[in-house]
């Protein structure tokens, strides 16, 4: 990179305020000019995009007589046309939590072929009694799910759908209604819609479609709202109404014939039913009279059943008596016999209980038997017992015995082994004393032969063999002593078991000693139970016998019971025979008379049916002569229908009278007719300010210019490093500021309108010629200026560049000559008084700039002032009438006098007058409108009904005194281009063009007027005007339920069509213009941001080039507050000046805008207000301070040290 | 104490990792009505002097009082009436106000204090009597440095301090001015500090100050101070 080209990335990074002021700048000025231009157009892309993506027809058409299969096809063979759809709807009240509301219904189309909805929440209709519905705004709380019912407030014989009820099953949208507030208007209650229901097309009775939607598939490719599609809309239009001239009358034929056929048929069926109904009236007559004859027979019958009734009664009654007789002696009979048998049981008791007696003995004599043997046996089992035991000490004691005898020998032999041994022992002993002396011998022999002698050791041997003998000896005996012992120990442990036993035996018998005795003493008790028993067994045996006698006894009494109740048994069978036979008589008897009273009734019956029948009879005599009357009298209301059905005519519709569609467009336009001005001027100031910021830099540079010039760079190096300064920040600004407000504005203006349309998908363009225009002006107009700047500065030698440019001589202002101001002026004051004067051109960039931004801000608010006035001058002022009522232009005379009437019923003191408004074309040289020609019955009542007066000179201005008696709405001159007494043409018909005056001018705002005199109107015409609106003054109040009623209580008179309060247009009016206080809202926040940074800009210049001055008054002393004030009462003083400049051209600029962005429909107020005024200059110094609030800490870093600098 | 003291004064930068220490523990004196001069080579930390005794830097160490007053230990809003009421300040380049008169720059101090010296008598005295109403422009340097000399003494500082009041002016006017600022000393008792590289106008002074990297190199105290006019450079 080349030293120069990196210096100017160092100049960016070290002016990085300025290059961001000029990229900021530029950034607003081109983002707020491409955005807002871009707005009106992005607006009808994303209507038209809507419009396409759910097919929303382009025309539509319907006929008075509706629509058939025919006209379908018919209409489908019209060039230009490539889809069409027939649909049915009618109007009806729906009902609600209590509320009703007037409804359009439609036939849902299934396909969704066009007009497509945006379901909101749950599905499609498909049953018969489901619902989709569109309430938008009306908040009436109605849900999925919930049931809604329908009726007919015109109360017609046949109702327009199969059901009444519906369950609505979805919310949606739809492209036919986009407004969120006009849904257009009905001929039921107060003629306004306020819900849209789609229900399923079986559900309607009707055959005919109530309209036909078409579309075009060239249509599709145009824009909605461009000239293009209106006009290729339009030749189709044509062409579909010259095709309703000849489908209407094939229509009219069809129905009109049909009727008359319906006619015909109904006079004959009439006299088929006149000569039917007499018969049969004739056939009642004669039925009644044979029932008259049958009565009289039946009463006869009756009074000879009577009598046998009588006689029967008598004989039941004796035959009663006779078995009452019998009945008395068979009672006794059984008394007696229910005697004896008590008797019996008596007996039969006592009987049981001496039995139970008995047995009861027996049993007892039983067990104490029972006892006795189980007690011997027990005695004789212990006696065995005893025995045994005895017998077994016996054994015990032999074998002791025999064990003694056992012991005493075995002692025996003990003692004869202990003799043995001790014999033995003594032989033993005596050896060992042979052996030890022996030993001591030899011993001694040895002491002298020596112990080598053969001899002795022979001896030696001998002795010590004999020694060895006696030593086995020994241990033989020591073994047999062992024994011994050993046998002795045996027989001293028999002994003592001997003993044992033996003590055992004696217990064992002193114990059986003892049971022998028990069981001794046993028997002896057994032995006396015994003879007991045997004593109670006799005693019982004789029970037993006495038992027996008293049974025989009670056998012989039971048995002559017997025979005596069987006896009577008999008796009774005969009696209860008798009394049965008694009780079918008289069941027989009771049948009869109860025959007989049946008989009776009925008779009472017949009479009463005969009655009945005859009054029957003569009612249906009366209603037959009645209907017969009626139908006569429909026959002939049919007739005269027909006679008054008019002309079957087809009406074309465009999509611009679907409510909000043409408003939409009105509403973007008029968007672009703001864009056209206010954004241009918005860029201007931009641009200034850029200017300034760039021109300052290159004074400031001079000495960096001539360094360079001087080193010998040629001009167009240097040039070109300023100018891709400039328009580096420019460009990046600009195209930045362009991409981002080509969103931002038309997304919030588009969303201020959101809040109006269903419209939400939002479409942006991004056109290039926007982006060329907007960002390339500011880029070159900063280019050419730093071009302009850097070549005066070229132009001197380097030599001149490098010496600082002498400091502007200080001088003397015009002021300071006018004494009496000057010397009263504060020191400080002087001192910025002579500093804005000596920086006049910066005084006036900030001026300007300033101005420019106040201007915007006043053009904002100016605007806001103009739109919001409309309501309040036209509603308010100019519209003293309470509304107007729509009439059926062929009313007659009583008819309108019943109008009249309801009207004065509801305010006595009401005024009213006909007109007839309709719509004319009105050309001059310089222009064309429609305008409304209103034609007024009664001019002098009217008078006060519109105050009509001249805006400017606040004149009234009257028919009388009109030139012609023509009064014209201001508007709609300016669009003609024409003044007072101004010839103008009026458009009567095609070959009929009148010349009017422009009588007087008078104030209006909305739609445009020719007002007129009926016989003005008369004469213009060549005609009496057909009068088609009643004008009325009735002080109603703003009460919209008050409203309500009154508007249904006028469409229910005949021949209205629809009523129009002046408030409901003017609240309507108001939610409209509401919309553009978002706007201005845009451009006043665009005009401060722009201010803002203007001033932010012109400051930071103010304080980089006095940065010497400042440090000096600081080094001087002053105090921080001195110092900001010494800088920014120049500040302020230029904002104040800016301000002031800015709302002079704040009133041209608005005035300007409010003319161009005007629509030709409307006048906007041409006042701004005087707290707009203040608002305005308020808001611009506002900025001021903020920015010198923001400066003063920018002052505050100001370093000291600068002071000591050199100047540069 | 004397009249102006610094003591162990440390002043240092920060440049980053490195730190410059511009006043590297100074100490002198300077009594009432002295004519001091401190002077040493660019760099050499005489204007850190400057700025520090002028209230328009602090010190990070030491101590430095004036008529008492310890200026170290002052605070932003203190520097400032310090400045504005005590200290009158003579710059290089005069630093004028260019769209002030003559008479008005004066009055731009002096309107910040009290008690002071009308501007034209003050600019009488400095000789510029006849030249109130012109604005700088229109005046040579030797007169802009006199008016700038009026707008310092009209607010009847306690201390006068010149940055190289001679450094934008030719021999004889520079030498018009020190006579000027020694008259003011002597005639008026002000205590003069006299800031500059040139070490040959400092026999002028009752003190001189040498100040080398950052250091007091000598403080020579001149019983007899040679006048302006004798002095050559």
């Amino acid at each position: 990179m080349k030293a120069v080209t990196r210096n100017i990335f160092r100049e960016i990074a070290k002016t990085k305020n300025r290059f961001m002021s000029i990229f900021t700048i530029c950034a607003i000025g081109v983002g707020f000019f491409s955005g807002v231009r871009a707005t009106g157009n992005d607006m009808k892309i994303t209507a038209d995009n809507y419009y396409d993506q759910h097919e929303l027809f382009d025309l539509r058409v319907m006929s008075t007589f509706g629509l058939t299969e025919g006209d379908l096809q018919a209409l489908e063979q019209v060039e230009g046309v490539s889809a069409v759809y027939g649909s049915k709807y009618t109007d009806l009240t729906l009902s609600y939590s209590g509320k009703d509301y007037n409804t359009r219904i439609y036939s849902f189309d299934e396909s969704q072929k066009m007009n497509r909805v945006d379901l909101l929440e749950g599905r499609i209709p498909q049953a018969e009694d489901e619902c989709i519905i569109n309430y938008s705004k009306l908040k009436a709380g109605m849900k999925v799910g919930d049931k809604i019912s329908l009726s007919d407030p015109t109360e017609a014989d046949e109702f327009p759908l199969k059901h009444k009820e519906y369950t609505i099953v979805g919310i949606f949208d739809t492209p036919m209604y986009i407004s969120s507030t006009q849904r257009g208007s009905t001929t039921i209650g107060n003629g306004s819609l306020g819900a849209f229901l789609y229900i399923t097309e079986s559900n309607f009775t009707q055959e005919v479609y109530t309209e036909i939607y078409i579309q075009s598939e060239k249509l599709k490719g145009l824009e909605s709202y461009s000239d293009e599609y209106e006009q290729l809309r339009d030749e189709i239009s044509d062409r579909l109404e010259e095709l309703g001239i000849s489908r209407s009358e094939i229509r009219y034929d069809e129905v009109i014939g049909e009727a008359q056929q319906k006619i015909a048929d109904g006079e004959k069926d009439l006299e088929k039913a006149k000569t039917e109904g007499q018969q049969e009236l004739d056939d009642a007559k004669a039925e009644l009279d044979d029932a008259a004859v049958k009565i009289a027979d039946g009463e006869k019958e009756l009074e000879d059943a009577a009598q046998e009734i009588a006689d029967g009664e008598k004989q039941l009654e004796d035959a009663k008596q006779t078995l009452a007789d019998a009945k008395a002696e068979l009672d006794k009979g059984w008394a007696e016999l229910y005697e004896n048998e008590e008797k019996l049981n008596d007996a039969e008791e006592q009987l049981d209980e001496s039995k139970q007696t008995l047995m009861d003995a027996k049993k007892q004599l039983d067990e104490g038997k029972k006892q006795l043997d189980d007690s011997k046996a027990a005695l004789d089992e212990g006696q065995r017992e005893i025995d045994e035991n005895r017998a077994l000490i016996e054994a015990g004691k032999t074998q002791i015995n025999e064990g003694k005898e056992q012991l005493s020998q075995a002692q025996a032999q003990y003692d004869a082994g202990l003799a043995e041994y001790n014999t033995q022992l003594a032989g033993y002993e005596a050896g060992v004393q042979q052996y030890e002396s022996g030993l001591a011998q030899l011993e001694q022999a040895e002491a002298i032969l020596g112990k080598d002698d053969p001899e002795l050791v022979q001896q030696r041997a001998v002795l010590e063999q004999t020694k060895a003998q006696f030593d086995a000896g020994k241990a033989q005996l020591d073994a047999a002593l062992e024994q011994l012992n050993y046998a002795k120990a045996q027989i001293d442990e028999n002994t003592a078991v001997i003993a044992e036993k033996e003590q055992e035996i004696a217990a064992g018998e002193a114990q059986l000693d003892e049971a022998q005795k028990q069981i001794d003493e046993g028997l002896i008790q057994y032995n006396e139970g015994l003879a007991q028993y045997e004593e109670n067994w006799a005693k019982y045996q004789d029970g037993v016998k006495l038992y027996n006698d008293g049974y025989a006894e009670y056998s012989d009494g039971l048995i002559q019971f017997n025979d005596g109740r069987n006896t009577l048994n008999q008796a009774q069978k005969d009696y209860d025979e008798g009394a049965e036979e008694l009780a079918e008589k008289e069941q027989e008897f009771l049948d009869g008379k109860a025959e007989y009273e049946d008989g009776l009734a009925e008779l009472e019956d017949a009479k009463q049916q005969y009655a009945d029948g005859l009054a029957e009879y003569e009612d249906g005599l009366a209603t037959f002569e009645r209907e017969i009357a009626n139908a006569e009298k429909k026959i002939a209301d049919g007739k005269k229908e027909i006679e008054d059905a008019g002309d079957a005519k087809w009406y074309v519709f465009t999509r611009e009278d679907n409510p909000g569609y043409a408003e939409y467009e009105s509403n973007s336009e008029r968007i672009d007719k703001i864009s056209m001005i206010f954004p241009i001027f918005f860029l201007l100031v931009a641009a200034l300010v850029c200017l300034t910021t760039m021109s300052r830099m290159i004074e400031e540079q001079r000495m960096q210019i001539g360094t360079l010039k001087s080193l010998g760079y040629p001009n167009r190096t240097i040039m070109r490093n300023y100018i891709a300064y400039a328009v580096l920040a420019a460009a990046a600004g600009s195209l930045i500021g362009a991409f981002i407000g080509m969103y931002l504005f038309p997304f919030i203006i588009m969303f201020a309108y959101g809040m109006m349309y269903i419209i939400t998908n939002y479409y942006f363009e991004l056109s290039p010629v926007n982006i060329i225009i907007s960002a390339g002006s500011m880029v070159a107009a900063i280019a050419v200026t730093v071009f302009l700047c850097v070549r005066k500065a070229l132009a001197e030698t380097p030599a001149e560049l490098m010496r600082p440019k002498a400091p502007k001589a200080g001088k003397r202002v015009l002021l300071e000559r006018i004494g009496f101001i000057w010397n009263k002026m504060s020191f400080f004051g002087k001192v910025s008084g002579r500093n804005l004067f000596r920086y006049k051109r910066r005084m006036f960039m900030t001026v300007i700039g300033i101005a420019g931004c106040t201007a915007l801000s006043l053009t904002g608010f100016g605007l806001k002032d103009s739109i919001g006035d409309i309501v309040n001058l036209q509603y308010n002022n100019i519209n003293q009438y309470s509304g107007y009522i729509a009439v059926d232009s062929d009313m007659d005379a009583e008819e309108l006098q019943k109008v009249y009437d309801e009207l004065l019923d509801y305010n006595p003191e009401t005024e009213y007058t006909r007109a007839l408004i309709k719509q004319y074309s009105i050309t001059s040289e310089e222009g064309n409108a429609q305008c409304y020609v209103t034609a007024i019955e009664d001019t002098g009542i009217f008078e006060d009904m519109i105050d009509f007066h001249n805006r400017t000179s606040g004149e009234k201005i009257s028919f009388e005194t009109a030139q012609d008696g023509i009064i014209v709405t201001e508007k709609l001159t300016k669009l003609l281009g024409a003044k007072q007494g101004d010839r103008v043409s009026l458009k009567i018909s095609d070959n009929n063009i009148k010349e009017v005056t422009i009588g007087a001018i008078t104030e209006h705002y909305t739609s445009h007027y020719m007002y007129i005199s009926g016989e003005k109107y008369a004469e213009l015409f060549g005609s009496q005007p057909e009068y088609n609106v009643v004008y009325f003054r009735n002080g109603i109040s703003d009460d919209k339920t008050v409203q309500d009623e009154f508007i249904e209580k006028m469409l229910g008179v005949d021949g209205v069509l629809s009523v129009s309060l002046n408030s409901g247009a003017s609240s309507t009016f108001n939610d409209m213009m509401k919309i553009m206080d978002l706007v201005v809202i845009v451009l006043i926040a665009s005009a401060g941001a722009l201010a803002f940074v203007v001033l932010y800009n012109l400051t930071n210049v103010n304080i980089t080039e006095r940065i010497r001055e400042i440090a000096t008054l600081k080094v001087l002393g002053f105090y921080d507050n001195e110092v900001a004030s010494y800088v920014f009462r120049e500040n302020i003083i230029l904002s104040v000046m800016g301000a002031a400049v800015g709302l002079g051209l704040g009133v041209a600029l608005c005035q300007f805008v409010i003319q161009t962005a005007e629509i030709d429909e409307v006048m906007f107020g041409r006042n701004i207000h005087p707290m707009s005024f203040v608002w305005a200059f308020a808001v611009t110094v506002a900025f001021s301070l903020i920015v010198n609030l923001i400066m003063r800490k920018e002052l505050k870093k100001v370093s000291m040290v600068e002071s000591l600098k050199s100047v540069e | 104490m004397a009249f102006v003291t610094l003591k162990d004064v440390y002043k240092r930068y920060h440049m980053g990792e490195v730190t410059i220490n511009a006043a590297d523990g100074m100490t002198f004196d300077i009594q009432k009505g002295e004519f001091a001069i401190i002077v040493g080579p660019s760099g050499s930390g005489k204007t850190t002097v400057l700025n520090m005794l002028g209230g328009m830097d602090t010190c990070n160490e030491g101590v430095i009082s004036v008529d008492g007053a310890r200026v170290d230990r002052m605070n932003r809003k203190q520097l400032t009436n310090y400045r504005r009421y005590d200290v009158g300040f003579i710059f290089q380049f005069y630093n004028l106000m260019p769209n002030l008169t003559a008479k008005e720059n004066v009055e731009l101090a002096a309107q910040t204090t009290k008690d002071f010296i009308p501007a034209a008598e003050i600019l009488q005295k400095v000789g510029l009597g006849e030249r109130l109403g012109n604005f700088p422009a229109q005046l040579s340097g030797g007169e802009q440095q006199r008016v700038s000399i009026a707008r310092a003494l009209s607010k009847k500082p306690k201390l006068l301090l010149c940055d190289e009041p001679t450094g934008a002016l030719d021999y004889n006017t520079g030498k018009m001015i020190l006579k000027l600022l020694q008259d003011t000393c002597r005639v008026d008792g002000m205590t003069v500090i006299l800031v500059t590289h040139n070490t040959a106008i400092a026999p002028m002074a009752d003190r001189i100050i040498k100040i080398k990297s950052s250091r007091v190199e000598d403080i020579i105290t001149n019983s007899s101070p040679t006048p302006v006019e004798e002095i050559e450079w």
